[in-house]
This record gives structure tokens, C-alpha cells and sequence, in this order.
């Protein structure tokens, strides 16, 4: 208490003594008035005189949403949502003034006092520690090239002088001439991959359109937590159009628990699911014909092997789902006139009985039939999605997925009966599964066969922002072409370090994530580090991250630097203000890179005021630093229509159910169900060790493992919480509210057990990214180091565990 | 509110809360409330229904009845109810009995450890009297599950009750809230 | 429960006892006066003043009424010797000692005084004013009662007979407070100083048990805090007499022999203990009623907070729970064996008593004392059940 009221103190001296740049507008939305005597804090005194408003963002990789900073003689004493923005911000940012004003900031430069990892610090300058820092990257280059590099940076703070997509960060380092790259990531990349394989790239985002659907399925997404910004859109959608919404979820989640429907299935099985609806849909005629016709590639001609088959008689023999086919789904080959391009496609047309360009005018491209072409069984790639989709009956779909088998025809029926419908996707879920691409494809399936793709308020919603949508921004400084260097897998981080592969890294600086809460396996990681030479790391606190470093520099807060925003999480484009200047020795992330580079030899182009880097990124969006004073900017189309036009990046130009994409990966090209690798009724040897399934799930109260120094945070949210069924509790004599042990091969964590029947049983649930402040319980530490085979993404939500009641020795401590 | 003699009031809408806790935040934002009292809790109900379990959140403060128990409790009379039914506690007045806390059946008065004084919820009333706004819960939640108005207006809503749930009885006080119950459709 | 609600379970099991105690007195009082001037044989002077000599010498009537019987011990509750401030001083210790606990439940207990402020509406309030009223009456009781003492000392020293004492106050003390009773064939032993001070005692019990029947606590809204509350009165004002009692008779002694035998004075078999240990038991009893009772009544009420203090007394408590009763019960066994020995005729008493005597005194204080440590459990218990409706 103390030491946070002399903080406040300080800081009001120095903000109160400085002229500020940028300006704040002017309070008006707030004109104050006299408050009553006796109202506490910070209320009472930006009421008593008039307070400036600066405009600010949340940074991370959350809805990015507006930010107002209320600041009274050079002090912050308020944050709020900024009312007009699309989205109203949430606990996360609001709390954000105890992050400012936290006495558990980082306040000066420090260097590693004791063993790695031991938290024994030593205080320098940041003289020294930028002298230092540089000399030693300078004689790493020297000696080891860039491939000695690893940098890290990313979700804590995306803004353009620091960490963001195409932001400072990033161009510092191609300055330096490059360094190993991370490959692949562990988001989204099993959306992006299902959506390159099926639309051959692109995201869809319409979170503001949802006020537009007639339909929610929320597949293996929490939109509720993870988009609750924009939940409002989909109540108003419900309210007013009596739009339905299904949740399909191993867990009562925040919106499963709001839904019409809750679908329980097994973690993984997803794309069993989808199959089973994708049944019913061709079986019953729910998806629209006419669409199909004209803008996928389901009327294209295929055939299996050099001859083709009979495929209907053939396809009587085929076993259920889940087993593996008489023949090799990757052996079916498209007919093309021997071209390439759109048009070298062939389909049969009904109307003139032979095969034609997919494009040709007149024509009525067959969906159904078998058609014998030089001697050749050729069947449309539609026979074949039925076909394979016909082994999915309902009671296939239960015995995979455990969901109800009545379920499958109703959940499709009412999908199919209105549009525009929207299954919402993404953060984290079903997709980080060990089949995660399959899962997207079939939403994209699902999505395409109903019509519902390039529709207003239908399609597939994913978390795209302005720069997924099609959008672009400059890096802040010009870069360079490098040469390309083998990379890490995301996954394989702690693999790589240990095993010094591809090339040994000496170096590691991070900025702005938590890679020891984040990348899987993360004993293997730590381990790892011990073949580094160098770590530095640029945060606002002592992370658990951090506290491996050699190296630790203070980072400012979003309200102690000026900034851009222009992200991919949201669609507008948002300046953000200084408020006041930095407490204690904080320095913001644009500083410290422009010293390093400067000491590294290309510090010209970092060097130049804020703004003049700011109109360089701002560049190719049309927008003005001017328009960002007044308020953030959408510079897309609104309403927005992703795939408005129909116009698919694939080389047939249309959606492709039968993806070339995957065929040439290798994969098979049409959907088809795998069962994941890691779970217990699948690996029935693990199981017998660890027989629970583990899901990570996000919670309100962080951000990956941000915000988890936000005292008015854990003062709701303590601890992290394992989330597990009555039965499986039971059998472990675990009760509601006691501490546990989850723990697998990898390691061991430390959880408050929520004993509840909103989780399927055989499955428990840990939050994911838990473990900044302590590291006993960080997640990551459980998560398997594999990844999905199309995307190389993080699978994190396949991977087992067993869970025992936290009192007796602790196997960690043990070992 | 053009007549600040009529009773104030929240809004709850059980169907739209997604437990995000903004509201207890910004509550304690706008108040400068330290660690320990909360003026605003959020809670989670789990139950079963019909062979399921459901979920749902309630996010409450005090909700300023119209018999206010607390103030009768109270041996001070530190607790007091304004004409437009803010029920006010006077914190010069507070000997840190904690009556009020056992009368209150919504577990309103929260004690602050560093004062010995009860705190609560004052419906912003610093901001309803320079006109500034209402309560700065509401006016945060991100999907208006949490609303203000007068008692007259809450309680015209539609499907609007003034019981919910597992709540108490609300004969007991006469709460200035109503509520719309989560809607468990199931089907 | 919070740890400053222990403050609260000595406060209200301290007051409460102090509120039995002065009740049970004035009861004795009441009873041994109510036996008449013929008995008490100064009446006029002093209707109080009844002698236990000359009370024990009307021991021969072994069939007589418990009342009387009981209330020609109590006559001597006081009984041993001169009469003395002791006994009202003792109730006024504990009754301060109470009170000043309840201070400990305040954040600010340098602000009690503002605690009155809401007497018009709240049941705390009210509480301290007729609690502080209570101590006030029995404080100026007690005054009395030591100037009495000291002029019957002189009196004494002069030659006049020493009067036997009782809580009762001199005559001239009591012309100085209060009228003389209305009708002074009823031999009425209070002075309306006694009774004002008697109403503020069960005026402030009856607002200490008010301020618990909260609708917002079903576990205290209910029958069981009156009787909750009545009953520690009850057990520990007639149990502490009591025990207040023997232990007189082995302080008082030496010089006192005629006085020292509370159990069988004058070697009768009208024991003045009996009518104590007779009640004694049936308040101990009363909480074999009350516990089962709200217990149902609680298992019975549909609000989930119900359940919940029905599962905190039978399951984290339950022990607790069991040790109060058994402690309860133990009392009642000790009791049981003063009444056995009350039944004895023995000997006239010596100074070191006979073993009767020696049996009164640890069986006497050990059935107060388990009782006063059950109390102790038991508003335990009542404060560790609570639970607030709702969420």
C-alpha cells in the first residue's frame, strides 16, 4: 500500500511538471460537476476539477478495444471504454490503471545476479545495459551469423512501435539481417490452413454483422469469453430476429451455458461431427444446390486412380467412419483438359451430356452421376463428398464424438433452414486439436454447402482484424530482403533448443510474450536454455518469462507512449495517445530499439520522431494521423461482407471441397475424420497413466498470460482452476474447491479443482496461458510438443493427463 | 433522470451476461475501491435441470431497497436513504458494527479492512448528481446485461421480475432491481 | 465465523448470564419473602431479610413445595452470614466484562457511544441503551447494598443482631429509590428499583435476541434464538447462584458456622440447593428441546441457506455440536447428584461440611462449569451456522 501510494506521489510530480505532446482532448464527455463530499478516490478527484482524456487501446491479442485515460495533474485516475467505439472494453482494460501504478512493475534495467531462473537481480543503467546488450549481439553475429537469434515477440502489446504485425519489432529485427524464424504458430494456424485448403486463403471476419444472422453455431469457441466485446451483436440477433444459437463444446462454457442447444462432444472428434451433419444435409437436400453449382468445385470431375471406379457399388462396401478406407483417399485425381488456370477444370454438363469447362455460359454442371470419359469412370467430387460422407450415420457420429445421435439431424436442419447463418470459430479451441485444419474445413464445408460464404451475417467468423481482412500498414521503418534461415517449429521449441536444432541459437530476446507460459512443453524449453548464452527480455513485469533472463529491461504501459494500433483483431485503426510520461526508469519498446539498433549500426531510420513513423505506417490505409486524434477509424467497407464476390484464391477460383491445396501437401483432399493422437480412447498405453483428456479454455480475466499482474483481476480470478466431472472427482477423492495435482509426462501444475457437471466426463479443463505470476501453475507446462500435420499448430487441446488431490507429496518436488 | 425523486433502479438480464466481471471493475475503477471490499460481485449458479446442468451469472450490488434492512440495523445510523432511493452510507458515522452486513440479504455492505468502515455501492451517485451519467457498472457492461433507469422503467421491461433464481425472498426488501431469468430453452 | 465474532460469544453468553443470574436472585427473593413475615419473622423491617437459621428451622416440613423449598434456600442464597454486595457485584462484573467484550465487535470501539444514535429503528441500539440502563440499576443496587453492608457492620459492632443478608438492599436505601411496595402483605422483596432494574435485564435480552431475527438469516430467524438465548440465562443465572452459593458456604465460614451449609442447614433435609438443582435441570433440558426442534425446522424450510446451517451443525460442526450437548448432559448428571445428596439428612454443618457438603461444592460448580463451557459451544454454534439467504 504504501510503496503504491509514493508511486502515485511520484508520478503525479513528474507527469504534473511535463508539457505533454499529442494532446488530450479536452474532457466533454464527461463535463464534471460537483461531487459529493466523502466519495472515495479516484472518482471524487477527476470530478473535482476538470481531468484530460486521452485516447489510448488495449494492446494484446484481444478485441483492441478503445481506451479512454482520464489524467488529473499528470496522474491517471480513470480508465474507461471508450463509449463510441464499435465494442465496449472490458475488465481487462479498465484494470489497466493497476497495471500502470502496480508496485510489482519492472522499475530499472537489471542483469542475472544469480543461476538462471533463480530471480537474483542486480541493478544497472540502462547505459550499460544497452552497451552491454549490443556489444555481446555484435560478437554473436560475428561469430555464429544471424541464425543464432531467436526472437520473440508478439501478443502482449501488437502496436506498431513495439510488437505488432509489421510493427517495430519485427523490422528491427530484419535490420539486424534476420534471425530463426519460429515456423508455423501457436494461434490460429490450423484455421489458416483449413482456410487456405478450402478458399485458398483469406479470413473471414463479420463479429460487427452478427446483428445481421438468423443463426449462431459456435463450434468448439467460447465466443462468450473470447469475443465477448461482441456478444452484444449476437443478443441483438437473438432479441430481434429470434435467431437461435447452438453451442457444440466438451464444456458449459459462457456461451454454451447462454445457447439453445448445447452439443457435448469429445475433444477432437469435431470434423466426425461436422461429417455426420454434412450427411444430412446432402442426404435431406438442405444445402443449396445453386451455390454449389456455380462457386465450388463440386461439380468438378474426379476419379480414383489411373481407371476410375464404380463408385456407387464401390462405395456400398466402404466401413463406417473413424475406419480407415479400402483405398487411399489422396489416390483420386482431378480431370483437367491438360491446362492450368480456372478454366482447365472439367465438369459434365446435364444440358449438352458432355464434359466442359467449369465456366463455359449455358451450361448446367452436373453434381450427381458417373460419367465414362475416354474410357475413364469419372464421378463429380459431390458423388464422392456424399459417398464419404454417407459413412458418418448418427450412430457413427455417437460412438465417436459421444454426442447424442438424435442430435446430428435437428442441429443440421436448423442450420440449414435460415440464413444468413454463422458458425463463430477460432481462439483457441477445437482447432488446436491434433486434426485441427479437418475441423475448420468442415465448418467450411458446412458453411459453403448451405450458400451461406460471401453472405452478410453468414459464413464462418473468425478473429481477423483490419490487417486479415485484406487490409495493409507499413513496418514503421523501411526493411531489407534477407537470407532465408531454417526455422523452429512453434511447437518444437524446447526440442530445438535441447537438441541445438536446426543450427544452435545463442541468443533469445523477447519482448512483450510469455514464452514460458505459451510454447508447449515448457520444462523442455527451460531446459533448453540452458544452451543459450544470451536472453533478454523487454516486459513490464517480472514474468515467469522474465525471470530466465540475463537481462531484464522495463517496458512502458500503453499509457506512457504514443502508438499505433492497427491490428488483426479489430478493423479500426486506433491512435494511441500519450498520457503521462514513464514511471520509474520504464522505458517504452520503441526506445529501447531504436538505442539497440543505433548501437547496432542501423539506428538512422529508427531515430526520427514518433510521428513521422507513425504517417510511414500509416501509409497505404488512407488514413490520416489528424483522423486518429479524433477518434479510432474504420477504413474497411461497412457492413463487410468477407468473400462478398465469390472470388476464391484457389486455382479453380471457387471454393474447393476437393482442395488442391491438401493434394498437393499430400493430405487427402476431401474431409475426412482422424482420430487425434493424443487422447485415452485412443492411446489406450498412455491412457493407463494419464487417463484424462486435458482441454485449455480462456478465461475473462487474461489474455494468454497477460493480465495476470491486475490486482482487481485476481482479486476475482486467484487461481487457476481445473475444471472436472463429478465422477472422475469422485474416483479421485477430489472435492469441489480442494487443491490438485495435474500432471503428465511432461510436468506438473497446481490447480483449485472446480468440481462441476458442465464438463464431459474423461475430460478435465485447465485455463490456458495461467502461470504469469506463478509458475506452479502455467498450463503450457502439460501441453504436448507435437503439432498438426497440415499446419504444424499447436495441439494443445489433445493432451492427457491424470489429476490427484494436491495434499501428499508432490511428484514435481519428488523427482 | 429529469425527476431524481423517483426511485432508481438496476437491470439485470440474465440471458446476456457472459460473467465478464467489467462491471465489478469498473465499479471499483470509478470508485477508487482498494483490494478487499467488493461493491459489486458477480456470482456463477450451477445447477441441473431436466437431467443437464446449466449455468448463469448474476452481477449485484447493493440494490438500494426500498426497505432498506441495513439502515434499520444500523446502531449508528450511518445508513441512509435519499429521496431518489440511493441508500447512502455516511462513513463518519460508521462504528464498524457489521449489523447491516447480517441484515442485508444480498450481501451488500462489504467492510474495508485498512478503515474498519462499511462501503458499498452509491449507485454513482456523484455522477447521477453532476449529471454525468449513471452508475459506472452499466454504463461498462459490454452487452447491456447490466441496466439503470428509475424502478418504474426496469420494471416495465419486458419479462422483467423482481424474482430470480436463487435469490431472497424479495418481500424481505423490496429491492430496486428486476431481473430477466436465463432463458433454458434445451431443446 | 470470523474470528471478532468470539468477541460476540462472550459478550452475549456473559450479559446473558448476568441477566439470569440478577432474574434468578430476584426470584429467590421473591420466593423466600413470599413464605411471609411469620417465617421471616423481620418482615417489616426488612421483608429480605429472611434468615436461613430461622428458615432451616421451619425445615420440618419435608413435604413442602419445591417453590418454597427453593425459595427458602435461595432466601439464604445470599445467605451465609452478613449480608454483603457480593452477589450483585459478582452479576455487575460479569455483566461489565460482557459488555465490554461486545466493544471488541467495533471497528471503532472508540465510537460505541454512536452506537444509540438509531434507537429508534434499531434493535442494536436498543440493546445497549437497556443494557447500559441494566448495569446502571444493578450498579446503584450494588451501592446500596454496600452501604447496607457497611452500616450492618457498624450495627454489628453495636450489638444488634446481625441481620441475614440477601441481596437485599436497606431499608433506607430503598425509601431513598422507590416507594414502598403497594400491598406489604404480599412481602414483596423488590423495590422498584429492583424491578425497573429486573425489566431492563429482560428488556435487554429481549433486544439482543431481536437483533438476530433477521429474515436475511434463516439459521437465526427463528424460535431457537429466544429460547437460545433464554435458556443460557436461565442455565447459567440459576447454575451460577448456584455455584454462587457453595462456594459462599466455604468462604463464609469460620466465624459463620451456623451459615456454612447450603445443602442441608440445620441438618434437615430441606436442602436449599434442591430448588436450584431441580431448575437447573429443567433449563438444561430445555436445550434437548430446542436443538432437535430447530433442527427440523431448518431441514424443513425450503431456503437453500437453511440447509446449509443444517449441514454446518451436523457436519463440520456436528462435533461441536455433540460436545455441547454432551457437555449439557453432564451438567445435568452433576445436578442430578446434588439433588441425591440433598436428600440425605445429615449432620448440622462444620466449618469443613460434612460429605455431603464436600460432594455440593465440585458437583454444584463442575455442573456450572460444564454448562458454561457448553454455552460457550453453543454460541459457537450460533454464530459459526450462519448462513444469508440467497447468493
Amino acid at each position: 500500500m504504501q510503496s503504491r501510494r509514493s508511486f502515485l506521489k511520484w508520478s503525479a510530480l513528474v507527469g504534473g511538471a511535463t508539457a505533454l505532446g499529442g494532446g488530450g482532448l479536452l474532457v466533454s464527455r464527461y463535463p464534471t460537476g460537483g461531487a459529493p463530499a466523502g466519495v472515495p478516490g479516484a472518482a471524487a478527484a477527476a470530478a473535482a476539477s476538470g481531468s484530460r482524456i486521452f485516447r489510448t487501446a488495449n494492446t494484446p491479442e484481444c478485441l483492441h478495444c478503445a481506451l479512454l485515460a482520464h489524467v488529473e495533474d499528470g496522474r491517471l485516475v480513470k480508465v474507461t471504454g471508450d463509449p463510441d467505439f464499435n465494442i465496449l472494453a472490458c475488465a481487462r482494460g479498465i484494470s489497466r490503471i493497476r497495471q500502470l501504478y502496480s508496485p510489482h512493475r519492472l522499475k530499472y534495467p537489471m542483469r542475472r545476479a544469480g543461476r538462471r531462473g533463480e530471480d537474483r537481480w542486480e541493478r544497472i543503467t540502462w547505459e550499460e545495459a544497452l552497451d552491454t546488450i549490443a556489444e555481446r549481439y555484435q560478437r554473436i553475429l560475428e561469430e555464429d551469423g544471424n541464425q543464432a537469434f531467436l526472437a520473440f515477440g508478439g501478443t502482449g502489446n501488437w502496436s506498431s512501435l513495439s510488437t505488432g504485425v509489421r510493427g517495430l519489432y519485427s523490422a528491427f529485427w530484419n535490420r539486424f539481417g534476420g534471425n530463426t524464424p519460429i515456423i508455423s504458430q501457436l494461434c490460429c494456424a490450423s484455421v489458416s490452413s483449413g482456410f487456405n485448403a478450402i478458399f485458398g486463403g483469406g479470413r473471414s471476419e463479420f463479429r460487427d454483422e452478427w446483428v445481421h444472422s438468423r443463426f449462431f453455431l459456435a463450434w468448439g469457441n467460447n465466443p462468450a469469453v473470447s469475443n465477448q466485446g461482441y456478444m452484444k451483436n449476437l443478443f441483438q440477433a437473438r432479441e430481434e430476429h429470434g435467431a437461435r444459437l447452438i453451442t457444440i463444446d466438451p464444456r458449459l462454457s459462457e456461451t454454451a451455458a447462454l445457447s439453445d442447444r448445447w452439443i457435448q462432444i469429445r475433444p477432437g472428434t469435431d470434423a466426425a461431427y461436422a461429417l455426420g451433419m454434412v450427411k444430412v444435409l446432402l442426404d435431406e437436400g438442405l444445402f443449396d444446390e445453386e451455390y454449389v453449382r456455380r462457386f465450388t468445385n463440386a461439380p468438378f470431375l474426379v476419379r480414383l486412380g489411373e481407371r476410375g471406379c464404380d463408385l456407387q457399388s464401390e462405395s456400398r462396401g466402404w466401413p463406417a467412419g473413424g475406419e480407415t478406407l479400402p483405398f487411399d483417399l489422396r489416390d483420386l485425381r482431378l480431370l483437367t483438359d491438360g491446362g492450368s488456370g480456372s478454366g482447365s477444370f472439367v465438369v459434365w454438363d446435364e444440358i449438352g451430356g458432355r464434359p466442359v469447362a467449369p465456366d463455359t455460359p449455358g451450361i448446367r454442371p452436373a453434381l450427381r452421376g458417373s460419367y465414362t470419359i475416354g474410357g475413364v469412370r469419372y464421378q463429380p467430387v459431390f458423388e464422392w463428398m456424399r459417398a464419404n460422407a454417407a459413412r458418418y450415420t448418427p450412430e457413427v457420429v455417437h460412438r465417436i464424438t459421444g454426442a447424442p445421435p438424435e442430435s446430428v439431424a435437428p442441429v443440421t436442419r436448423e442450420y440449414a433452414a435460415v440464413r444468413p447463418a454463422a458458425i463463430i470459430q477460432n481462439m483457441a479451441g477445437a482447432q488446436r486439436t491434433d486434426h485441427g485444419t479437418l475441423t475448420v474445413i468442415g465448418h467450411l464445408y458446412l458453411a459453403s454447402l448451405t450458400g451461406n460464404v460471401g453472405m452478410l451475417g453468414g459464413g464462418v467468423n473468425d478473429n481477423g482484424g483490419y490487417l486479415r481482412q485484406g487490409g495493409n500498414i507499413n513496418y514503421p521503418v523501411p526493411v531489407q530482403r534477407n537470407e532465408p534461415i531454417a526455422g523452429i517449429p512453434a511447437t518444437k521449441l524446447g526440442e530445438y533448443l535441447v537438441e541445438r536444432k536446426p543450427h544452435p541459437i545463442r541468443a533469445i530476446h523477447v519482448a512483450g510474450t510469455g514464452v514460458l507460459t505459451q510454447y508447449p512443453n515448457t520444462r523442455k524449453i527451460i531446459a533448453g536454455l540452458d544452451n543459450i548464452d544470451l536472453m533478454v527480455v523487454q516486459d513490464i513485469f517480472m514474468t515467469t518469462t522474465a525471470r530466465y533472463a540475463d537481462f531484464v529491461l522495463p517496458v512502458t504501459t500503453l499509457f506512457e507512449t504514443r502508438n499505433l494500433l492497427a491490428g488483426v483483431r479489430s478493423r479500426y485503426i486506433q491512435l494511441m495517445q500519450q498520457a503521462i510520461e514513464p514511471l520509474f526508469e520504464s522505458r517504452s519498446d520503441r526506445w529501447i530499439l531504436t538505442e539497440l539498433a543505433r548501437r547496432l549500426g542501423f539506428g538512422d531510420d529508427f531515430d526520427k520522431p514518433d510521428d513521422d513513423l507513425l504517417r510511414h505506417v500509416l501509409e497505404p490505409t488512407g488514413v490520416s494521423l489528424e483522423q486518429l486524434e479524433e477518434g479510432p477509424v474504420n477504413p474497411m467497407p461497412d457492413p463487410w461482407v468477407p468473400f462478398a464476390d465469390k472470388q476464391f484464391d484457389t486455382p479453380s477460383g471457387r471454393i474447393e471441397f476437393f482442395s488442391t491445396y491438401l493434394q498437393e501437401r499430400g493430405f487427402d483432399p476431401l474431409l475426412e475424420y482422424l482420430h487425434p493422437v493424443e487422447a485415452p480412447w485412443v492411446d489406450e498405453t498412455r491412457a493407463a497413466r494419464y487417463p484424462l483428456q486435458l482441454i485449455n479454455r480462456k478465461n475473462h480475466n487474461h489474455v494468454n498470460s497477460s493480465f495476470h499482474h491486475h490486482d482487481f483481476l485476481t482479486e476475482i480470478w486467484a487461481s487457476q482452476v481445473l475444471q472436472i466431472h463429478p465422477e472422475d472427482a469422485k474416483s479421485r477423492g477430489i472435492e469441489d474447491g480442494a487443491r490438485v495435482r495435474v500432471f503428465n509426462d511432461r510436468g506438473e501444475i497446481e490447480a483449485q479443482a472446480h468440481v462441476t457437471r458442465g464438463i464431459l466426463r474423461g475430460v478435465v479443463s485447465v485455463t490456458t496461458g495461467w502461470g504469469g505470476v506463478n509458475e506452479k501453475q502455467t498450463a503450457s507446462i502439460l501441453s504436448p510438443d507435437k503439432y498438426e500435420p497440415i499446419s504444424l499448430g499447436h495441439t494443445l487441446n489433445s493432451s492427457m493427463v491424470e489429476v490427484a488431490d494436491g495434499d501428499g507429496a508432490s511428484r514435481g518436488d519428488a523427482a | 433522470m429529469s425527476d431524481t425523486k423517483q426511485q432508481v433502479a438496476f437491470f439485470f438480464d440474465a440471458n446476456r451476461c457472459t460473467g465478464c466481471r467489467t462491471c465489478e471493475v469498473a465499479c471499483k475503477v470509478e470508485n477508487g475501491v482498494e483490494l478487499g471490499p467488493r461493491w459489486r460481485k458477480v456470482r456463477t449458479v450451477e445447477g441441473d435441470q431436466d437431467g443437464g446442468p446449466y449455468m448463469y451469472h448474476v452481477s449485484m450490488s447493493c440494490n438500494h431497497c426500498e426497505v432498506p434492512v441495513c439502515a434499520e440495523a444500523c446502531p449508528s445510523g450511518a445508513i441512509t436513504k435519499r429521496s431518489d432511493g440511493i441508500v447512502i452510507v455516511d462513513q463518519s458515522k460508521c462504528i464498524g458494527a457489521r449489523l447491516c452486513a447480517w441484515a442485508c440479504p444480498y450481501d451488500a455492505p462489504q467492510f474495508s479492512a485498512e478503515t474498519g468502515k462499511m462501503e458499498k455501492c452509491n449507485f454513482c451517485s456523484h455522477r447521477i448528481d453532476a449529471g454525468t451519467g449513471g452508475p459506472a457498472c452499466a454504463e461498462a457492461c459490454p452487452t447491456k446485461a447490466l441496466q439503470w433507469g428509475t424502478l418504474d422503467e426496469v420494471a416495465a421491461k419486458q419479462g422483467a421480475t423482481a424474482e430470480f433464481g436463487p435469490l431472497p425472498d424479495a418481500d424481505i426488501t423490496q429491492p430496486a432491481i428486476r431481473f430477466i431469468p436465463l432463458k433454458l430453452v434445451r431443446s | 465465523m470470523e474470528t471478532r465474532d468470539w468477541s460476540l460469544v462472550v459478550f452475549t453468553v456473559l450479559t446473558q448470564a448476568a441477566v439470569g443470574a440478577f432474574l434468578t436472585l430476584q426470584v429467590l427473593e421473591y420466593l423466600a419473602a413470599r413464605r411471609g413475615p411469620g417465617e421471616s419473622g423481620r418482615a417489616t423491617d426488612n421483608p429480605r431479610d429472611s434468615s436461613p437459621a430461622s428458615a432451616g428451622a421451619q425445615g420440618g416440613e419435608p413435604e413442602a413445595g419445591n417453590a418454597r423449598e427453593s425459595g427458602r434456600a435461595m432466601a439464604s442464597a445470599a445467605p451465609a452470614g452478613r449480608r454483603t454486595p457480593a452477589p450483585l457485584l459478582v452479576v455487575l462484573a460479569v455483566l461489565s466484562a460482557g459488555l465490554f467484550a461486545a466493544l471488541f465487535h467495533l471497528s471503532t470501539p472508540l465510537q460505541a457511544a454512536r452506537a444509540v444514535v438509531n434507537f429508534s429503528s434499531s434493535w442494536l441500539s436498543r440493546e445497549i441503551v437497556f443494557g447500559s440502563l441494566f448495569a446502571a440499576l444493578l450498579g446503584a443496587l450494588v451501592a446500596q447494598e454496600w452501604r447496607a453492608a457497611s452500616s450492618e457492620a457498624v450495627g454489628s459492632v453495636q450489638g444488634r443482631r446481625a441481620p441475614t443478608p440477601g441481596t437485599a438492599s436497606p431499608p433506607e436505601g430503598r425509601r431513598r429509590i422507590g416507594p414502598e411496595p403497594a400491598n406489604p402483605t404480599s412481602q414483596a422483596p423488590a423495590t422498584w428499583l429492583h424491578r425497573l432494574t429486573a425489566a431492563a435485564g429482560l428488556a435487554f435480552l429481549g433486544c439482543q435476541t431481536a437483533i438476530y431475527l433477521l429474515p436475511a438469516q434463516p439459521a437465526w430467524n427463528s424460535f431457537a434464538t429466544p429460547a437460545g438465548f433464554g435458556g443460557t440465562a436461565l442455565r447459567l443465572g440459576i447454575l451460577g447462584v448456584a455455584a454462587g452459593l457453595v462456594v459462599r458456604s466455604l468462604t463464609a465460614g469460620v466465624d459463620e458456622p451456623a451459615q456454612a451449609d447450603p445443602i442441608g442447614g440445620g441438618g434437615t433435609s430441606a436442602a436449599p440447593l434442591r430448588g436450584l438443582a431441580l431448575a437447573g435441570i429443567a433449563a438444561l433440558a430445555l436445550e434437548f428441546v430446542v436443538v432437535p426442534l430447530h433442527l427440523a425446522s431448518l431441514a424443513a424450510n425450503p431456503l437453500p441457506a437453511a440447509a446449509a446451517s443444517v449441514e454446518r451443525l451436523t457436519g463440520d460442526y456436528g462435533g461441536v455440536l455433540v460436545l455441547r450437548l454432551g457437555l449439557l448432559g453432564a451438567a445435568a448428571a452433576a445436578l442430578g447428584g446434588v439433588l441425591a445428596i440433598s436428600r440425605r439428612p445429615f449432620a448440622p454443618a462444620r466449618p469443613t461440611g460434612s460429605s455431603a457438603q464436600r460432594l455440593a461444592f465440585p458437583l454444584t460448580c463442575g455442573a456450572f462449569a460444564l454448562t458454561a463451557a457448553s454455552e460457550v459451544c453453543g454460541r459457537f454454534l450460533f454464530y459459526a451456522m450462519q448462513v444469508r439467504v440467497g447468493i
